[in-house]
């Protein structure tokens, strides 16, 4: 543990800013943007998991993106690899796209609808220039297989599968460049119960084998517990606390996080519900 | 995301086979409505017997005097064999010939509209949506402005445009042929002490017509109809670019466009792997009903008398025509009756076909309608 932490991170933000502007709110005067992220920062090291918890509209998911660069921050430094990401040209970026991939929350939304399976999930390979035609066709058939889908999916559309296959998919694609960091928005947090845990049990096993480095964005505390290592806690655009995954969840010293904890409903029957946060 | 399918089935296939039977109905004839007949000067279409004039359907009851034209029109021999199924207009003109003829015309224009319009209106709508921004606000503020013009105004306005350019090229032609037979007959050098002089030179005019024959007015013609599609095409593609630009910025919005994205497609590729796809759809339904209503807008046009110029027929001028012959004397039903049949079983079996081709493949067609 120590000697992973001497190594530089995977992926280091330092006082990432992301603002929107508000929508009519003023029609004179200088109207204040809204900033969804507010100077957060935080580490991703090489193989293991950061969780980014907190509640809807915390921020999590932006600043995830502005990470990546899936939209533009104002503010901050990231560094992927020691790269300052935020000031690459295009073409690094494209290639910082084959180190770096996102499963999404949406599984629904974030497949192409008129494309095939096969197609959606060798396009990465395409469009890097890896494989192509029938050896990139057998690719995907390859990840979609380590990825637990059914043989004959490939030459199948994205509406003919449940929403945990559909994840899959998206899971099949992110990997398919074989990256060194996944982001994962909430990619269970559409699902059922049953099929979270198959997910969960997927990525985990890929993040072992390919070594990745992942951040783990998810508003449950449970699921956060089980895949990671290190957890932030974020709220109204910033990090609130972050640690170890023992110490912040087992003993938060924030007064946020101790709620947060506390909204979690536990298993034991003794204990009543604390689903309202206590004043 | 169960695919339903239209309720009307059975509207969509008659629509469709409607449709296609006047559309192979109107051009299939074409070699024959094109032809010359009966040893005529002029195609098929056009041939002019007057004694003919204003006869009925040979099947309608026909009084004396019209047995007797009848009569006389089958034994004559010129005649462009008239079977005079849906009955002849005021030239002596065969009324089926002129309406297969006018919906060749017709659907012509319509369809060739409709394609300059989806293409025009595709192109310009996705490249605002995709520009986004100032690009966008401006682009579409064009199409806003270009909408409040009234559109019969930009069509006369063009028509005359182009007529009188038209105009101007038949003339000089017609004046070049005429000098040109002029200096022919010169080269003769007939002398004018010759005995036959006056032979001579209507045999040297003969050989120089033959030479050199007057330019037609097809040239005229072919403006004529190019300028229609201009005008109908340029003022259909407005609705289109919108269409377009609202599905491409629907589109842009979603989760599979930032996937696209996020492993590293360029801009090019995401519009015509992940966009376009998803854009056939509503392109193919809004093409399809375009294609009514250019060929209702041209039939209108002609019908006022800025389209379709005369002798060529288009449904809207034999429309114009037919209802001329109204008067409460003696009725000439036939020559309203027929051209408008024909243009309304077009536009009700397109529109048919249109509708039901939304219903299947607009990707809306989950969300209850709004009216």
């Amino acid at each position: 543990m120590t000697q992973a932490a001497a190594l530089p991170p995977l992926l280091r933000v330092e006082g990432l800013t992301v603002r929107f502007p508000r929508r009519a709110a003023r029609r004179f005067g200088r109207s204040e943007p809204f900033a969804a992220v507010d100077g957060v920062s935080f580490d991703v090291r090489a193989a293991a998991a950061l969780g980014l918890v907190g509640e809807s509209g915390s921020g999590k998911t932006t600043a995830a993106r502005a990470a990546l660069r899936l939209i533009e921050p104002c503010a901050g430094r990231v560094l992927f690899d020691g790269r300052d990401v935020l000031a690459m040209p295009p073409a690094s970026l494209r290639r910082l796209r084959r180190e770096a991939q996102i499963v999404f929350q949406d599984s629904a939304g974030s497949l192409s609808p008129r494309m095939r399976v096969g197609d959606i999930v060798a396009e990465p390979l395409i469009v890097h220039g890896i494989a192509r035609g029938a050896e990139a066709r057998a690719r995907a058939a390859e990840l979609l297989d380590r990825c637990g889908m059914p043989a004959d999916s490939a030459s199948r559309y994205p509406h003919e599968f449940s929403g945990g296959q559909r994840q899959r998919i998206g899971i099949a694609r992110a990997i398919a460049l074989r990256p060194r960091l996944l982001v994962c928005d909430e990619p269970t947090s559409a699902l059922d119960v049953s099929v979270q845990s198959q997910i969960l049990n997927l990525l985990k096993d890929l993040q072992r084998e390919f070594a990745l480095g992942m951040l783990f964005i998810s508003h449950d505390i449970a699921v956060v517990r089980h895949m990671c290592d290190e957890v932030a806690v974020m709220r109204g655009g910033r990090i609130v606390e972050r640690g170890p995954c023992a110490e912040v969840i087992g003993a938060p010293r924030e007064a946020y996080t101790q709620r947060l904890m506390a909204a979690v409903p536990g298993l034991d029957p003794r204990r009543p519900l604390a689903l309202g946060a206590p004043a | 995301m169960a695919r339903r399918h239209t309720r009307h089935p059975l509207a969509a296939i008659l629509g469709g086979c409607v449709a296609a039977a006047i559309f192979l109905a109107c051009f299939g004839s074409l070699p024959w409505t094109m032809s010359r007949g009966g040893g005529q000067p002029a195609p098929r279409y056009r041939a002019e017997n007057l004694a003919a004039h204003r006869l009925p359907p040979s099947w309608a009851s026909h009084n004396a005097d019209e047995r007797a034209r009848r009569d006389s029109a089958a034994a004559s021999p010129s005649a462009n064999a008239p079977a005079f199924a849906l009955g002849s207009d005021p030239l002596g003109r065969d009324l089926l010939t002129r309406c297969l003829a006018g919906g060749a015309v017709s659907l012509g224009v319509g369809f060739a509209a409709a394609a300059i319009a989806v293409i025009i209106g595709a192109a310009y709508g996705a490249t605002a949506a995709y520009a986004g921004g100032r690009i966008d606000a401006v682009m579409m503020r064009i199409v806003d402005t270009l909408y409040g013009l009234p559109y019969i105004l930009l069509v006369i306005l063009l028509a005359l445009a182009a007529d009188a350019l038209a105009d101007r090229s038949l003339r000089s032609a017609v004046g070049a042929a005429a000098q040109q037979r002029e200096a022919y007959i010169e080269a003769r050098g007939i002398p004018a002490s010759a005995p036959d002089r006056d032979d001579a030179i209507a045999r040297a005019a003969a050989d120089a017509a033959r030479l050199y024959p007057m330019p037609t007015d097809g040239a005229r013609t072919a403006v004529n109809i190019a300028t229609m599609l201009v005008a109908i095409g340029g003022v259909s593609w407005l609705t289109m670019a919108r269409v377009v630009r609202g599905q491409v910025l629907s589109l842009k919005a979603r989760p599979f466009v930032e996937a696209a994205r996020s492993i590293g497609a360029n801009p090019m590729r995401i519009f015509f792997r992940h966009l376009l796809p998803n854009l056939a759809g509503p392109i193919v339904v809004y093409a399809t009903l375009t294609v009514p209503q250019a060929i209702l807008q041209e039939s209108f046009l002609s019908f006022l008398g800025i389209g379709i110029a005369p002798p060529t027929p288009s449904w809207g001028t034999l429309v114009a025509d037919g209802l001329s012959q109204l008067n409460p004397v003696r009725s000439r039903w036939w020559l309203l009756l027929f051209p408008s049949l024909f243009l309304a079983v077009t536009l009700l079996a397109l529109n048919m076909l249109g509708e039901a081709l939304r219903e299947s493949l607009d990707p809306r067609r989950d969300r209850p309608r709004t009216p």
